[in-house]
């Protein structure tokens, strides 16, 4: 075993400085462009496929941006995240926490919100709902509720469900309230019945 | 000076003296026309005001749209501006009660773990965790449980060092916190003293993640460390146990090499290996082999989270030494918990069983649990352990446990 330890050692500096090097090449992918415009939703995935790992997702509202800042630092180090990934949550977390913006521009309803220009719904829900509610509605996080449920939310009406999206709904049982515009502030009126059509159409039963 | 020169100097003087009031009356002018122009635009605009129906409603979702807008920019005024440097305290208490089977029955737990973090631009992070708890004389014990500096080299690499939670295994490096445990106990095997896990060590090491494709994706951490130390028995001939506490000794004089490679090939499944080899040494004797090995793996869906954990200590035996055996310290547990959709309840249930050299370490557990989650950082948790050790030790008895964990 006197033999194997200096083995050892080599093969783990050897591994390291492979790792770094490599890593210096990768780091200079296009992809890693903190100022990407689909970093939200990166982050929204990334958010609800990494904390749930160890422990229950943390509403974004729990914290400021400066304190999100040093608790993804934490979570890079403790969950074997990317610095990309780190950052795309971040960037998540930081735009669904300030709840007064998100609410501050619920109850607008601009012009644009009364076209049928600009992205689709599944568009819409893939940037925005995923997160949480899945890809097949069902729920990604425990307490989310599930949208394929033929007697679940799904029956309410376009009004009530419209209202819950734009300004924000606690759900029973769940352990973070969906924020105002599903922490996207950029979610018009029109966009919200894009949504709606494509999670009735798509999650039926 | 003759008289036409002194007529025209007296002429040129009088219009010198005049020219500053004519300038004068200009400006006063201009400001009269000025505000004459201000009035006229405020008449227009009244009159606009005053004007029809159809008008009055623009104005007004002009005015809703400008007010959003300003809301807006007031909120994102209102940020905090960023700083090189930026401190954070967060951490975790945690309450409990223990009703042993003919043994104590007391609120047995009470501890408090803020934890620290510095972080100096996006290049630098210094966390550090401090654990109080109370102890059965009402003292109060503290003990450090990581303080370690990290530096984060690219985007896939860290490199960290200081005392740090190891990161062979997977319960202690992300499970062990009282807000995140979904049962009120460790499983077996996973004591700071006698067990089969290592906790925490002090050293240098890299860390990081990677991506697999678009999907897959990997995390790893590589380490030297000084390594655990070795626990004789009363008599001072047999090793009693392995300390899973990290020291800055190191008896043996060889640092551990160890770590851990996970792969998660879809969100919701993780598996991880770890290992590590080092020599042991009780004080002012020759070293000994030391190992450890263990496999992870865990499962989520929804509200279904499962898990799983092997994990064993080898220490070589040495003839030469006053305790000469060596022996095997081992542990799995298996545990799985479901939150009931529409509410905060969560059922758990655990099994797990610790072999070790020494009959009397030895633990064979069932365990059922019942949460209530009241946040997603506070939890009530009731739990019943079946447990099966030698008869007649503390191990044999059965346990109800009731605990509070919160988290911040």
């Amino acid at each position: 075993m006197t033999a194997t330890f200096p083995s050892l050692g080599r093969i783990a500096v050897g591994a390291v400085i492979a790792a770094a090097a490599s890593s210096f090449a990768q780091s200079a992918d296009p992809a890693a462009t903190p100022a990407d415009a689909s970093a939200f939703a990166r982050g929204a995935s990334a958010w609800s496929n990494n904390c749930v790992r160890c422990h229950n997702a943390r509403d974004p509202m729990d914290f400021r941006d400066d304190q999100w800042k040093l608790i993804m630092s934490h979570m890079r180090i403790r969950a074997g995240l990317t610095g990309q990934e780190a950052r795309d949550i971040l960037q998540f977390l930081q735009g669904s926490n300030n709840g007064s913006l998100l609410r501050s521009t619920a109850g607008q309803r601009v012009a644009v919100g009364t076209t049928n220009a600009g992205p689709s719904g599944k568009a819409l829900y893939e940037g925005t709902c995923i997160a949480c509610h899945g890809q097949d509605g069902r729920g990604t996080i425990p307490g989310v509720p599930d949208l394929a449920d033929p007697k679940g939310r799904l029956t309410q009406t376009d009004s009530v469900l419209k209202k819950h999206i734009l300004d924000g709904f606690q759900s029973r049982g769940s352990p973070m309230a969906m924020p105002p515009k599903g922490g996207n502030p950029a979610l018009s009126e029109a966009d919200v019945d894009k949504l709606l059509r494509y999670m009735r159409d798509g999650f039926k039963p | 000076m003759n008289r036409p020169r002194m007529r025209a100097s007296a002429i040129a003087a009088v219009i010198a003296a005049a020219l500053p009031v004519s300038v004068q009356a200009a400006d006063d002018t201009a400001t009269l026309k000025q505000q004459i122009d201000q009035l006229r635009k405020e008449v227009s605009e009244l009159r606009a005001l005053v004007q029809g129906p159809s008008q009055q409603a623009a104005t007004k979702e002009d005015l809703s749209a400008a007010k959003a807008e300003a809301l807006k920019i007031a909120a994102e005024n209102a940020r905090e501006p960023e700083a090189n440097s930026t401190a954070h305290l967060s951490g975790y208490g945690v309450v409990g009660y223990t009703d042993r089977r003919n043994a104590s029955k007391s609120f047995s737990t009470v501890g408090f773990s803020p934890i620290f973090h510095y972080q100096y631009k996006d290049i630098l992070l210094f966390q550090t965790e401090l654990e109080a708890t109370m102890q059965p004389d009402g003292s109060t014990s503290v003990a450090l449980e990581y303080a370690n500096l990290n530096y984060f080299l690219s985007d896939y690499v860290s490199i960290f060092g200081g005392k740090f939670v190891t990161p062979i295994g997977y319960f202690f490096q992300n499970l062990y916190p009282a807000w995140i445990n979904k049962f009120p106990s460790k499983p077996p095997g996973f004591g700071v003293e006698g067990g089969a896990a290592p906790e925490s060590d002090v050293g240098v090491g890299v860390r990081g993640g990677f991506p697999i494709g678009s999907v897959a994706r990997a995390n790893y951490a590589v380490y030297l460390g000084n390594g655990p130390r070795l626990v004789v028995n009363a008599g001072g001939d047999e090793i009693e146990a392995v300390e899973a506490e990290g020291a800055t000794s190191n008896a043996g004089g060889r640092k551990l090499v160890g770590g851990r490679f996970a792969v998660l090939p879809i969100p919701g499944i993780e598996l991880g290996v770890s290992a590590g080899t080092s020599r042991l040494a009780l004080e002012g004797e020759g070293r000994r082999s030391y190992s450890v090995a263990g496999f992870d793996a865990a499962f989520r869906r929804g509200g279904f989270d499962w898990r799983a954990e092997y994990i064993q200590q080898r220490v070589g035996a040495l003839q030469a030494s006053a305790a000469p055996e060596g022996g095997t310290w081992k542990t799995w547990y298996t545990q799985a918990a479901y939150r009931i959709p529409s509410t905060q309840w969560e059922p758990v249930v655990r099994f797990g069983d610790f072999r070790s050299p020494h009959p009397d370490q030895k633990l064979r557990q069932w365990g059922l649990g019942l949460n209530y989650w009241l946040a997603p950082n506070a939890v009530g948790k009731v739990a019943y352990e079946f447990n099966k050790g030698e008869p007649g030790t503390i191990n044999d008895a059965d346990r109800l446990l009731v605990q509070f964990g919160f988290g911040f």
